[in-house]
């Protein structure tokens, strides 16, 4: 028989004789990718989507908020927008009434946790201080420094990175041209303005890392994904819903090809 | 200000074609200045892009010719204009960000639905431009803060523009990105 239940069990003395050659032996905290890729797998990674303002705007416009609420239940990730994007988000439009709408529905999001706004910190700030000083000093037109992406778009460049350096598996999804380019082929930036331009763009810099090596995805990507994984329910075949869907986003504004839908209709 | 000559010589034109309402003349001198404009990213080309443009589609339209305070808009544009040139020559930039203004505001002292129209007109103009701006290079929101106007208006317009058919757009193939994003999502 047990001690009886209302009394405490009595707590035995043990000396903890603690090692301190062992205690030397442990390893002080590192970063998570800098971690033994065995030790990565083990520990299981908080994961987590950063969206700038284009893409959000181009789900909104076509009434696909509520994807994201679905798409947080069902894959349990987090999804961040930094300080800077609310502003164009919903400040700066708030009087259009063209806009409204929408701007309450993404204010709904907020409310509910779906969309988070990620506090900005120091090091984001330098961080997002840093890609804009060396992105917009990658291409010279006629002897000037062309600006090629701005505040917000540094921003969400910086959360990501700041991110993925604390151990999120992190996704950037950016509809926008230029931040996406920046990251995955900066000269094309260049290629695009000498064939509008017409004129000679030169490359003044060598041409830096602004991103950490995470995805960068767009809204027809995640549409894609919500439709594949039954969140996204359309009353025809799979390759016209995917074909809906992935119009929806390119006429509000996602830099996505005609070409790359008929490719992504293959997939499905 | 970015080559003042170029622009004094644009708005000479100008003049010119309001007072022969010569529409293709326009629409060249606005497609003109937007090139300078995306280069230099200066505000004074993009507001004269964004006028001449306006101009362009106010005077092309024969049904505004009949509606009262028309020609009063369009001889105060003129007028305009060409003390726009002359302030700029002498390098009072201010007396002509004024002036460009002025005819911005033009529609602010007709009454009737002329007034709704050329307001109209000239957003129309603001987000067209961008959308040019945007085909040019530059990113969204740079584009949207030089313009003034909001990445929700720009957004509902590029879609419809061919930005996104460049060859230069597409980094990374489609199935790829899919895949990448899915490891994100179930990892």
């Amino acid at each position: 028989m047990g001690f009886p239940l209302t009394l405490a069990r009595p707590t035995p003395n043990i000396k903890v004789k603690i090692n301190q050659e062992r205690v030397k032996e442990v390893p002080s905290i590192k970063p998570f990718n800098t971690l033994h890729p065995k030790l990565k797998t083990k520990i299981a990674r908080k994961k987590a989507i950063v969206f700038d303002t284009s893409s959000i705007i181009t789900l909104a416009l076509n009434g696909l908020l509520w994807v994201l609420e679905d798409m947080k239940k069902k894959f349990k990730i987090t999804f961040y927008i930094p300080e800077k994007v609310v502003f164009e988000l919903i400040e700066k439009p708030k009087n259009i009434l063209r806009f409204k709408l929408e701007i309450l529905m993404i204010k709904k999001l907020l409310k509910k946790k779906i969309l988070e706004i990620f506090p900005s910190n120091k090091q984001i700030r330098e961080e997002a201080k840093k890609i804009m000083k060396e992105t917009n000093n990658l291409f010279v037109a006629k002897g000037k420094t062309v600006k090629i992406i701005h505040d917000g778009e540094a921003d969400c460049l910086a959360l990501a990175n700041f991110l993925f350096q604390k151990g999120y598996k992190i996704a950037l999804a950016v509809d926008e041209r230029n931040t996406r380019l920046a990251c995955e082929n900066p000269k094309n930036i260049g290629k695009i303005m000498e064939r509008k331009l017409h004129i000679s763009i030169k490359l003044k810099n060598k041409i830096p890392e602004i991103c950490q090596p995470y995805p960068i995805i767009r809204s027809s990507e995640l549409l894609f994904i919500a439709y594949k994984s039954g969140i996204i329910n359309l009353p025809t075949t799979k390759q016209e819903a995917i074909e809906a869907l992935l119009y929806a986003t390119k006429f509000s504004g996602c830099a996505i090809s005609h070409a790359e839908i008929t490719e992504a209709k293959k997939l499905v | 200000m970015q080559e003042k000559g170029h622009v004094i010589s644009v708005l000479n034109k100008v003049e010119k074609a309001l007072v022969e309402g010569d529409v293709a003349s326009l629409r060249e001198l606005s497609n003109q200045t937007i090139h300078s404009a995306s280069i230099f990213q200066d505000p004074d080309s993009i507001a004269i892009a964004i006028t001449i443009y306006a101009l362009s589609k106010i005077v092309e339209r024969p049904n505004y010719k009949e509606l009262e305070g028309y020609e009063t808009f369009l001889t105060n544009s003129q007028k305009r204009f060409s003390k726009a040139a002359e302030n700029l020559e002498n390098g009072r930039f201010e007396a002509f960000r004024k002036n460009l203004k002025a005819i911005r505001r033009g529609a602010d002292k007709i009454y009737g639905k002329l007034k709704i129209y050329i307001r109209e007109v000239f957003r129309k103009a603001m987000i067209n431009k961008a959308s040019k701006i945007y085909e040019h290079g530059l990113s969204a929101e740079e584009t949207a803060s030089l313009l003034g106007i909001t990445q929700w208006e720009l957004n509902d317009y590029i879609g419809k523009t061919e930005a996104a058919e460049s060859k230069y757009i597409k980094s990374t193939k489609i199935k790829e990105r899919i895949n990448r994003a899915l490891e994100v999502l179930e990892g």
